[in-house]
């Protein structure tokens, strides 16, 4: 994964507007995702995964494919400051997994117990 | 050990034609599915480089998978890379050069339609010729496949030879079996128990398009993709979900294999493990002359033999290259130098040189004839030879003798054994020459400890270095106490200061110790051990036989000052089946060393020219 670092500052744009209490995520890819842009479970699931949200936020989900922006738009300040503060070094954290992906993922099979399906 | 630099027989450095432009800067991506002559759906996925004008044509690699074509990115990392971030190194190297790419899930797997009953089924062999047909009919396409691919890959990409399709210009079978029975179920007639239920139960998994069992292997990998690539034009997944449907009623080896104990026994619809294997498909393969070039590692699982078989027996113009890596060249795998922490070449490094055998096929003057590159670990060099083994070679034997030693000089006393409670626990660990059929990295460094639970015969200091090319052979007079059993030999070296660094091992299950009579299916270096059935020898407790066995091929200078050693096992645990099975006590296994049974082992050394 070669320069995962610049790919992702130069593609993935993250924007808080604490005064609407909407943050955006903005991507900006020559080549549009027609129909596999992103889904709200998808959405959610990223901000579980790789930011470590362990609750059920209230938020608005608003994804525009075309402008290929993500809107989370929220209505409790407490809620838009949690999601605010995961999002503030999420692409130091997906940067990072991409380096371990690169490393090589294999640690695990050392100590691999028994296994089934 | 210090590196030699060397290249006058250096695979990725002799062609002069070095790639010296790149013709394009990206490439973009297309997910279809081809439909085979049967109706059953393949998806493909097909990288053309990037601004390619609609008169140019440009040749074709064609990779047909079992382990997804492509991924289903999670988001983000959807965003900012392609579907076939799972094809390393980038397809970029490929397709900047002019080189059109085609991925397929094999039928059965990944978003594929259809079954599977077992791996490399005549069915999924014709479909490489219906996948020919469909690549030779677009507009980019000057005519022209090569085909390619590592591992079950590999081995398709030499499958597909067996079509004879006018198309395919030639075949690249990288870390590709010759013999599954020997190179990967049942080396010496052990079943290796983790790699098949490993691999069956990942391969489930795949084709279930379930991708949860690597965040227990590999979470990384779970964290980044959540699954195979469905087709383009699939958006309400009603495709995918269809083919994975059918995949339910697939069958494993694993099923089939774990209770068998011969090679002629047979799996589901009446097939035998030969019946996919490259020498069963040698005359085909053969027929169009097409040049194949293959490259393995001698530290890669039976594959190594199965490099050195396909050399040995196919007519074929070929480009065999074995070197110091592990399965599929990610990571070194040279226990005689263990400071190697970068793989040489890399795989970009690699790939880039594979365009300029492309090209000398496609545009050149081809090859003729058969070389064979290896490297000598310990000597840190690439040679080449024509022909196998080189020439020059001789066989030197060494004894084994009293107090654990190994002696150039037959034993003379009358009596004289050794007594070895075999130790269950013995293993060779989870980094060896059979795990890294997973691609993982290997890692003998624990022989000096692990040798403590083993029989072990040492020779005094070398006078001169020794470089051992070749297949060891290894000849025990043993008695057991039990009705079944293995034995398992590494061959060794010792430094000065008693590190012990591994060199290559090879294996035997006692009741296949006969030495066949008959014509093998293929020319062999090696013993002859059938390991069919009307074969089998029952192990009478008591009585001494002769067990002999080549061990896998290797090439490595041991340098003056240092040891031989010959470390013998009955189990190693991590990888292999046990013999006897679980329940049935731990066998001792008595190994004559006197005048009339000298067990020993022949050493494959090539006389130094007082280098």
């Amino acid at each position: 994964m070669p320069h995962a670092k610049a790919l992702f500052e130069d593609s993935v744009q993250i924007k808080a507007n604490e005064k609407d209490l909407v943050i955006s995520i903005i991507v900006k890819s020559e080549n549009k995702l027609k129909g596999a842009f992103a889904n709200k479970t998808e959405v959610n699931d990223m901000l579980r995964m790789f930011g470590g949200l362990n609750e059920d936020i209230a938020m608005e989900i608003d994804i525009d494919e075309e402008s290929q922006k993500i809107d989370l738009k929220f209505q409790d300040k407490n809620n838009y400051i949690k999601v605010r503060d995961i999002l503030d070094n999420f692409l130091e954290r997906i940067i990072d997994i991409c380096n371990k992906a690169l490393a090589g993922d294999i640690s695990h099979f050392r100590d691999l117990g028994d296994f089934s399906d | 050990m210090v590196a030699i630099p060397n290249s006058e027989n250096n695979p990725f450095k002799v062609l002069d034609k070095a790639i010296d432009k790149t013709l394009y800067e990206d490439y973009t991506v297309s997910s279809i599915y081809i439909k085979m002559r049967d109706g059953v759906k393949i998806a493909s996925t097909i990288c053309i480089p990037k601004g390619l004008s609609p008169e140019k044509k440009i040749p074709t690699l064609l990779y047909q998978t079992r382990y997804w074509r492509a991924a289903d990115l999670r988001i983000p990392f959807r965003w900012v890379f392609k579907e076939t971030l799972i094809n390393l190194p980038t397809p970029r190297i490929f397709t900047n050069h002019g080189y059109a790419i085609v991925y397929t899930d094999v039928r059965g797997c990944g978003a594929s339609y259809g079954t599977r009953t077992y791996p490399f089924s005549k069915e999924e062999i014709k479909d490489g010729a219906d996948i020919a047909d469909w690549i030779i009919s677009q507009p980019w396409s000057d005519g022209n496949i090569v085909s390619n691919g590592i591992s079950y890959t590999g081995t398709t990409a030499e499958l597909l030879g067996v079509n004879n399709h006018p198309a395919v210009k030639a075949i690249m079978p990288g870390h590709g079996f010759w013999d599954p029975c020997t190179d990967v179920a049942f080396p010496g007639g052990c079943y290796d128990d983790s790699f098949m239920k490993l691999w069956s139960f990942l391969g489930k998994n795949l084709d279930n398009n379930n991708a949860k069992p690597f965040k227990q292997l590999m979470p990384i990998l779970w964290l980044i993709m959540k699954g195979v690539k469905p087709v383009d034009n699939d958006k309400d997944l009603s495709q995918i979900k269809e083919a994975v449907k059918q995949h339910s009623t697939n069958q494993y080896v694993s099923d089939h294999t774990k209770d068998r104990d011969f090679r002629d026994e047979l799996l589901p619809d009446g097939v035998g493990i030969d019946d996919f294997s490259i020498f069963h498909y040698k005359k085909e393969i053969e027929k169009l002359n097409i040049p194949i070039i293959g490259w393995c590692s001698w530290m890669d699982s039976g594959y190594v033999d199965a490099a050195i078989n396909r050399f040995i027996n196919m007519e074929n113009p070929q480009i065999c290259i074995i070197g110091d890596w592990n399965h599929g060249g990610m990571y070194p795998g040279n226990p005689l130098n263990p400071s190697k922490v970068e793989v040489s070449p890399t795989p970009e490094e690699r790939i880039t040189k594979w365009i300029d055998y492309f090209n000398k096929i496609l545009y050149g003057e081809g090859i003729q004839g058969k070389t064979l590159y290896y490297y000598t670990t310990g000597e840190e060099k690439w040679k080449k030879s024509q022909i196998w083994p080189p020439n020059g070679q001789k066989r030197q034997r060494w004894y084994l003798t009293e107090n654990n030693s190994l002696s150039t000089s037959r034993p003379e006393e009358k009596i004289g054994e050794d007594n070895y409670k075999v130790n269950f626990r013995a293993t060779t660990g989870r980094f060896n020459r059979w795990w890294t059929l997973l691609g993982l990295p290997i890692d003998y460094s624990n022989r000096t400890k692990a040798d403590k639970k083993l029989l072990t015969y040492t020779s005094p200091p070398l006078k001169e270095d020794m470089e051992i090319t070749g297949h060891p052979i290894i000849a025990l007079f043993l008695s057991s106490t039990h009705e079944d059993g293995a034995v398992h030999a590494y061959l060794e070296t010792v430094d000065e200061s008693g590190n012990v660094f591994f060199i290559t091992d090879g294996n035997l299950r006692l009741i296949h110790r006969k030495i066949s009579s008959e014509q093998p299916p293929y020319k062999t270096l090696i013993p002859y051990h059938s390991f069919k059935k009307k074969d089998s020898l029952p192990v009478v407790p008591g009585e001494i036989m002769e067990v002999k066995f080549g061990t896998r091929a290797t090439s490595a200078l041991i340098r003056k000052g240092n040891r031989l050693r010959i470390a013998i096992a009955g189990a190693d645990k991590d990888t292999f089946k046990q013999y006897p099975a679980e329940g049935k006590g731990k066998p001792t296994i008595t190994i004559s060393r006197n005048e009339s049974h000298a067990s020993y082992i022949d050493l494959p050394v090539i006389p130094r020219k007082n280098k």
